[in-house]
């Protein structure tokens, strides 16, 4: 019997050093805290990985901590399709990064909101801070929830039509229009535009499409006025019943399939799918018109053609899909202070400064005002277009703008992926849009995303 | 109670000394959380806040979830062209690399070699492979016969054929415990045969088969017990798609887990894969009696 307790005993003790592996991460973590003050305090920076902003990211960090030497940033950037999944785990496991934009990847504001990871700032901004003095009040508001602020905005991407001018001057055509009020630019005209840039479809080595989109099918019917979620979805950021059925998503989806089949003029899934693989479509040169965001104009500097943004075709109740990327701190912050300090940094719109930097060096739509003169001159000098243009086509975007569902609707990137794959059938031309769409919603309806 | 001498006590303390490492591991990283994840398929667990007790309704939803069958079916389809086609190629393959060949060596390495390689770089290099627009194997069927090659991954016909396909670069340990019992094979039953003037074949039928059908079931089991856990194809290349043709089950797993954070629907989906795994592996078991051939009945 002796022997059968000196066993037992020493399995409990087995159990008792398998458990205690699992305190040891979290004591290490309460000495850092008891440390603050006297030795330099350390804020976590995250954002999903992009060569095009490495520099940029460097810059700012050498510059904060020379200003600060107090403060140590750590910078991790992680691969764009593991953003989300890495944050939550990060936020569940305690250990959340310090400073990050929520809008980095697919699941966005809405869902880190819910989650509760976000701190309110608003008693930092009302203390006042002279770097968010040229805002435009209405931007600091997209983020701004029951009163209380949650985020500065550092991006304001619109969306544009973007054409490659070498496709149009082969072709001879005009380049299309940059007043969005421009009513003859319709999608009518778009597609008598698109079949004359189009040619050799079929054949992978010559193939040019006349036209072709990163958008979503929500985003598609948007452009026609329509929309797939009711707009309490947009406010309370449940999902809720999808409104598929109505008769302006049947058309908008409709006429995106007819470009591919009946007019092929844009490319199949599979198309899309296989050179998805290279990289942006607009790209590789064989897509003369192609509707996306602002981050184009940063990224397209390095086409080896010629390129031009334009007004996305007029329809009646057309919106476009902006995208205000805010900087946030997390609610579980050390070092909340210090990391309002980091954030007053990246959003400090005078030369040299976060914001000022993030429009001049990586090219991206700025959210200050003081900022926007400098960057049209910018923006026109480097696509080639006259500044006035360049204004018309942005002020127009953002005019006929809406934010970005997944900012908005909780847990958008699931819905994003059950979206795109349930009608791949329908851009296959397998399927009607509508038996395309009552498919969608079964699906929507089986997520149980509550 | 038997009392233990002092020689013996010594050694089962040994013995836990010994074991701790692995025990250690085992409690801490396999068998707890393998209990744990029993516990929370009876909750809802978001990870963020602590688990709500919620009793079977995880299994309940997941009997009205259709993605739950879509997913099913498609992880079966898999299962059911993979373990064939990875059972009959890499025992092919043992069979010719079993012949006494110069530089048998270097060839047995050389179709071992893929599999020791990550299967994340695996995929990405078929996604390259079999890339319609600029893949190799296209251009070659286009510029050599003139064949408009398929779609491959891009194409919900051919998604999961072409991920059997993949299988070839990844059946590496099947095909050396196949060479492993063919190596073992007595040579007089052979030489036997061959008096008697039967063929190549015939003698690979009666004579190789039978004596390595354990293996033949042993490669059978675990080669379908893989099956039908593939994932990384799935995340690497397709994402599950083109609609939702390769949805396998652990991917969809894997997205109520740590996409839609929801730990305790995915463990119950964990859990249902573990009773469909363990009925599948006793069913095979019981119906292999008759096929295959012991050569030292215990009986």
């Amino acid at each position: 019997m002796k022997n059968v307790m000196a066993t037992l005993a020493s399995v409990l003790l087995l159990f008792s050093v398998a458990t205690a592996c699992g305190n040891s991460a979290k004591s290490t973590n309460t000495d850092n805290v008891s440390d603050k003050g006297k030795e330099k305090v350390e804020l976590v920076w995250v954002m999903a990985a992009d060569p095009d902003k490495k520099a940029w990211q460097d810059a700012m960090i050498s510059t904060f901590e020379d200003s600060h030497p107090n403060i140590k940033v750590r910078l991790e950037n992680i691969p764009y399709d593991q953003f989300d999944q890495k944050l939550t785990t990060l936020i569940a496991s305690g250990k959340a990064p310090d400073v990050w934009n929520p809008n980095q990847a697919d699941s966005g504001f809405a869902t880190y909101m819910k989650m509760g990871a976000l701190k309110d700032l608003t008693p930092y901004v009302e203390k006042g801070a002279p770097e968010l003095a040229t805002m435009d009040p209405n931007l600091l508001d997209v983020y701004k929830i029951n009163g209380k602020n949650y985020g500065v905005p550092l991006v304001s991407n619109a969306t544009y039509l973007y054409y490659n001018k070498d496709l149009f001057d082969q072709a001879g055509l005009p380049y299309p229009t940059t007043d969005w009020d421009d009513k003859s630019w319709n999608f009518d005209t778009m597609l008598e535009t698109a079949q004359k840039l189009s040619h050799d479809v079929g054949d992978a080595r010559k193939q040019v499409f006349g036209f072709s989109s990163a958008l979503s099918a929500n985003s598609m019917t948007w452009l026609f006025g329509g929309d797939l979620f009711k707009p309490e979805a947009y406010t309370t950021g449940v999902m809720g019943e999808p409104d598929l059925m109505n008769p302006t998503n049947i058309e908008a989806l409709q006429f995106n399939v007819d470009l591919i089949n009946k007019y092929k003029v844009a490319p199949n899934a599979e198309t899309v799918a296989a050179s998805a693989q290279l990289g942006d479509p607009f790209l590789t040169g064989k897509v003369a018109m192609y509707i996306s965001g602002g981050w184009g104009l940063g990224s397209y500097k390095q086409a080896d053609f010629k390129w031009g943004v334009a007004a996305v075709p007029y329809h009646e109740g057309r919106k476009v899909t902006l995208y205000v990327d805010p900087w946030s701190i997390s609610a579980t912050s050390k070092h909340p202070d210090e990391a309002w300090e980091f954030v007053r940094h990246l959003a400090n719109p005078a030369e040299g400064g976060g914001a000022y930097r993030y429009m001049n060096e990586v090219g991206r739509t700025p959210a200050d005002a003081s900022l926007f003169k400098l960057w049209y001159d910018k923006m026109g000098g480097e696509i080639g277009m006259d500044p006035e243009a360049f204004r018309q086509v942005h002020e127009g975007s953002i005019k006929y703008g809406r934010e970005a569902e997944n900012h908005l609707i909780v847990k958008y990137n699931t819905i994003l992926d059950t979206m795109n794959q349930s009608l791949w059938s329908v851009w296959d031309g397998k399927k009607s849009v509508e038996d395309g769409l009552n498919v969608l919603k079964g699906n929507l309806l089986s997520l149980n995303l509550d | 109670m038997r009392k233990l001498s002092l020689a013996m006590k010594r050694e089962e303390q040994s013995f836990w000394l010994f074991i701790a490492p692995w025990f250690i591991g085992f409690v801490c990283f396999t068998g707890g959380p393998i209990l744990f994840s029993l516990l929370l398929s009876f909750s809802e667990y978001n990870v963020i806040s602590s688990p709500k007790f919620a009793g079977v309704s995880n299994y309940s939803l997941l009997f009205g979830d259709r993605l739950f069958y879509k997913s099913l079916f498609v992880t079966l389809y898999y299962s059911v062209m993979a373990v064939p086609f990875t059972i009959l190629t890499s025992l092919i393959v043992a069979v010719l690399l079993n012949h006494r060949i110069k530089g048998q060596a270097v060839l047995r390495t050389l179709y071992y070699a893929p599999s020791i390689i990550s299967g994340v770089a695996v995929s990405f290099l078929w996604s390259w492979l079999l890339n319609p627009q600029f893949g190799v194997v296209n251009s070659v069927l286009y510029d050599w016969f003139g064949i408009q090659g398929p779609g491959w991954f891009t194409s919900p016909g051919t998604v999961v054929p072409s991920m059997v396909l993949m299988q070839l670069t990844a059946s590496g340990s099947t095909m050396v415990i196949f060479l492993a019992a063919l190596q073992s094979l007595p040579a007089d039953l052979f030489e036997a045969a061959s008096i008697e003037g039967a063929s190549g074949f015939t003698k690979f039928r009666k004579i190789t088969v039978p004596l390595i059908s354990p293996v033949i079931l042993f490669n059978t089991i675990i080669s379908m017990i893989g099956s039908l856990q593939i994932f990384t194809e799935a995340y690497v290349i397709t994402k599950g798609g083109p609609d939702w043709n390769s949805y396998f089950y652990v991917y969809y797993l894997f997205d109520t887990a740590f996409k839609q954070f929801r730990m305790g629907y995915a463990s119950a989906q964990a859990w249902i894969l573990f009773l469909l795994i363990f009925a599948l592996t006793l069913v095979s078991l019981w119906g292999s009696k008759k096929f295959v051939h012991y050569e030292y009945d215990s009986k």
